[in-house]
């Protein structure tokens, strides 16, 4: 498949100018942010954008235009020729029908539908009988991906297929992608927004920012030395699980809008090394040595290297929260099986686990909204729970009220707070980082970075002893949630945090809690635990970390010399 | 198995429900105005013996608990009493008007679900498009008109001034019944395919928007099978529940239509009955109007069981 000068708009330019090529036998990586129209692209390929959108250029398959043809021909492409990999694997399925009826309905020959969820390494032939409601995730989406397979298509679009997934799971579907496409010899295009993942995966990787790609090129050389500044500083800020930083870093300011920025390199605002040629006219993508495209009009400067290791903090305060022998079961599937830990002032203890670990429970116990069957939950200081126990939320775009202004949801917030220590909202959104402007505004008006950024400072309104962050970055891009991290580390609050991003908590746990299955399998100082593991799935959790090897890390270092 | 014990749930539930409504609709001839002898007279004169007598007949006399168990005991074998004012059965008197209005609702909702469905389904498709625009404003127009005023408006355009349907009546071969219960059924419907319309439109457009829907078609499936299988099936598990309340507010509230379009069917004899105070028959009305909403909703009920695997696992666990 062959897509030319792609573009994509509704109202406004999406994506402005994509070209790219899978052929048979290859995977492709389609990397970027949200906002950066990697999506979208992806759709428009499949014939599938959305109400209201319109694709021009070109898109060929063996040479045939496929923009512009009418619905009939597209029938005929899709699942034969291409077939459609999407994200969530929750709501892919049709509810009412059995993981074999998808199959089946999907196939073109007379596969034997077992045979079709062997494939996907479903050995157990009674799953084609049960409804996507009793399969986990991990085995939706691989019924999903055999759905998607039976048509025997020569190209898969997967549009972030491992997202919703927790990262052992996220592991064994990347895996699982690349055996069939091997098998198979069939063209992948990956779309995600984890330059780990792409590494992983692909051969060729091609990065997009603001509706065009501005870097391309081999996944291995590519990961060597950025040749975009783009690239570089996303590589920067994506969090590593081998060490701690001493400090975070993202990029400054948001993607603009494609229309905006289609006479000018679109990264020009954000980017340290920007010249006057960059405004003046778009820089086009041009070749480098080595099979590479970037649409930088200079050489990529290095970066200073992020310095050592950061210091960890010393937390010998007495403790904020004592959780023992917390059980909680809903039926007779048990969430909590005894868990124990304490959280001491100005500590930050990282709870982690796969889905299903029971962490979220803990949390919510830890809230006072779930009632655990025994065991106690102390948290230290007079007052309501609320007054010392708050909660940042994984979703800022459903955990603000979107009628509410910021300044009204902030004030609101402090008013449940002691009245001697409450804080005004200009204060709230200074601590937060964000200008006394916002307080006007209402969360629609706001980047995914900075909902959460209020998020924070309405949780932190109250004044709590303890945060409870439930995965807070996880629904932020990468260039995003260094920021958020960064202004977690600076605030001081004794911090639970939840998460089942490993590279994260090793950025912001002083002392690590590994759950599984609603049990304690293994707990101590981070850096201890993340660098030997002591128990099995532990190991596990690790192994299965997509890791930017040595050479990803050291990309500003080995961009020097070019 | 586990469907097995649902369903006893339901229906235990049914007959408690059931239980409870017979016990106040048995009240209802304790409370009313100037004793039960004197309703079950009908306001005829009376002397101390027919009172007695009456007493002896209805075994008045008798505690509560036991005239109630007794009453109930006859209605379970079908037998509501006479009706005070035609001295008829009152089962009898219901069953000559019962065809009338079951064939009228069930005319009306036919009639709802076939037209509020597609064009619930077509506005979705022509989202903010005119067609959609006009749908939308035609189910609001429906939905403002009360359906006695949609009766009369009916009533002097097609049957007055076009003479294109009776004005009047129910006719006796099957066809003449559809002809005479067409305007009654278009009067009844309209305000009900307004409803269905606007849930239709939502669950389509909810539909559309949907992953599955999208994956169906990034998998070449046949336009007929996105459309059946994924599309309807799915925006049917809603429409289902409210086309079975609509089914039991047709059976027992087409009071208006009937008056409007003189149809002697269960809601004038209802109106009926409750201005001559003949108990008998209201409360012979008033359970029956119970037990067709239970039965309607336990087979709304059945149907999810069928249609819907989540709703089968949660009865199985």
């Amino acid at each position: 498949m062959k897509v030319t000068g792609l573009r994509v708009s509704g109202t406004g330019l999406i994506v402005d100018g994509v070209d790219l090529e899978v052929s048979p036998g290859e995977t492709v990586g389609l990397v970027g942010e949200s906002g950066s129209g990697k999506s979208l692209t992806a759709r428009a390929m499949a014939g599938l954008l959305p109400r209201g959108l319109r694709a021009t250029g070109s898109i060929t398959l063996d040479g045939r235009e496929l923009i512009g043809a009418p619905e009939r021909v597209w029938r005929t492409v899709r699942g034969r020729r291409l077939s459609l990999l999407m994200q969530d694997p929750f709501a892919m399925l049709n509810p009412l029908l059995t993981a074999g009826a998808h199959i089946a309905e999907s196939s073109r020959s007379r596969v034997p539908i077992a045979e079709r969820l062997a494939e996907v390494g479903i050995d157990d032939p009674s799953v084609a009988r049960r409804h996507p409601f009793q399969l986990s995730g991990g085995m939706r989406q691989r019924v999903a991906l055999a759905a998607a397979l039976a048509g025997d298509p020569e190209l898969l679009i997967a549009d972030e297929p491992t997202t919703a997934l927790d990262a052992t799971t996220q592991h064994e579907i990347l895996q699982l992608v690349r055996r069939v496409q091997r098998a198979r010899d069939m063209g992948v295009l990956l779309i995600t927004h984890d330059l780990r993942v792409a590494f992983e995966l692909c051969d060729r990787v091609a990065v997009m920012y603001a509706g065009r790609i501005v870097e391309h090129g081999p996944a291995a050389e590519l990961g060597r030395a950025a040749a975009h500044p783009y690239t570089a500083r996303l590589l920067a800020t994506v969090p590593t699980v081998e060490r701690r930083l001493a400090r975070l870093e993202g990029i400054p300011g948001g993607v603009p809008p494609a229309g905006e920025v289609s006479g000018a390199c679109a990264f020009a605002a954000r980017c340290d090394q920007a010249e006057a040629a960059c405004v003046e006219a778009r820089p086009p993508l041009r070749a480098l040595p080595s099979g590479r495209l970037t649409a930088c009009v200079t050489q990529v400067r290095p970066r200073p290297a992020p310095s050592g290791t950061g210091a960890r903090r010393e937390a010998a305060g007495p403790p904020v929260l004592r959780v023992s022998g917390l059980r909680k079961a809903y039926g007779s599937h048990v969430a909590l099986g005894g868990v124990s830990l304490e959280v001491r002032q100005g500590e930050t203890v990282g709870v982690v686990g796969g889905s299903g670990s029971g962490k979220t429970t803990l949390a919510r116990c830890v809230l006072g909204l779930v009632t655990p069957d025994s065991g106690t939950v102390e948290l230290a200081g007079d007052g309501p729970r609320h007054r010392l126990v708050q909660c940042v939320f994984q979703d800022p775009s459903t955990s603000l009220n979107p009628a509410m202004t910021v300044g009204a949801a902030l004030a609101e917030a402090a008013g449940q707070g002691a009245p001697e220590t409450r804080p005004t909202v200009a204060e709230l959104l200074e601590e937060v980082g964000l200008p006394a402007s916002y307080a006007g505004r209402r969360p629609a008006a706001l980047s995914g970075g900075e909902r959460q950024r209020v998020a924070i400072a309405r949780a932190l309104a109250v004044r709590p002893s303890l945060l409870i962050c439930d995965e807070p970055v996880a629904s932020l891009d990468v260039s995003v949630q260094a920021h958020v991290l960064e202004l977690l580390r600076r605030i001081g609050t004794a911090m639970l945090f939840i998460t089942h991003d490993l590279a994260v908590v090793r950025q912001m746990a002083d002392r690590l809690v590994v759950l599984s299955r609603g049990e304690v399998v293994e707990a101590g100082e981070a850096d201890a635990v993340l660098d030997a593991p002591a128990h099995d799935y532990t190991r596990r959790l690790l192994r299965s970390v997509p890791v930017l090897t040595d050479s990803h890390t050291s990309v500003a270092s080995a961009s020097d010399g070019g | 198995m586990a469907l097995l014990k649902l369903l006893g749930r339901r229906l235990g539930a049914a007959v408690l429900l059931l239980g409870v409504l017979s016990t106040l609709t048995y009240g209802l001839l304790l409370a009313s105005p100037g004793g039960p002898e004197q309703v079950l007279l009908g306001g005829r004169p009376s002397t101390p013996e027919t009172r007695a007598a009456i007493r002896e007949q209805y075994h008045l006399d008798d505690p509560f608990p036991v005239r109630y168990a007794r009453w109930l005991g006859d209605a379970l074998q079908g037998d509501f009493g006479t009706s005070i004012y035609s001295r008829e059965p009152v089962v009898s008197v219901i069953a000559d008007r019962l065809p009338v209005t079951a064939s009228l609702a069930a005319y009306a909702l036919a009639l709802t679900v076939a037209v509020g469905v597609p064009a619930g389904l077509l506005a979705a498709m022509r989202r903010g498009g005119r067609l959609d625009q006009g749908i939308t404003l035609g189910a609001l127009a429906a939905l403002s008109i009360p359906s006695f005023a949609l009766s009369i408006l009916l009533l002097y355009g097609f049957a007055v001034q076009l003479g294109w349907f009776p004005v009047f009546g129910v006719g006796d071969t099957f066809a003449e019944r559809i002809t005479h219960l067409t305007l009654p059924a278009i009067a009844l419907a309209a305000a009900q395919a307004a409803l269905v319309v606007r849930q239709m439109r939502a669950a389509a457009l909810d539909l559309a928007a949907s992953d599955f829907l999208t994956f169906a078609r990034a998998r070449g499936l046949p336009r007929r099978r996105v459309w059946t299988s994924y599309a309807l099936r799915n925006a049917a598990l809603p429409v289902l529940t409210v086309g079975g309340l609509l089914l039991a507010a047709n059976l027992t509230g087409s009071v208006f239509v009937e008056q409007a379009f003189g149809l002697h069917g269960l809601g004038s004899l209802l109106i009926g009955a409750v201005g001559q105070k003949d108990i008998p028959v209201v409360q012979a009305l008033v359970l029956l109007g119970g037990v067709i909403v239970v039965v309607v909703n336990l087979l709304i009920d059945l149907a999810y069981l069928v249609v819907d695997p989540r709703v089968r696992q949660g009865a199985a666990s």
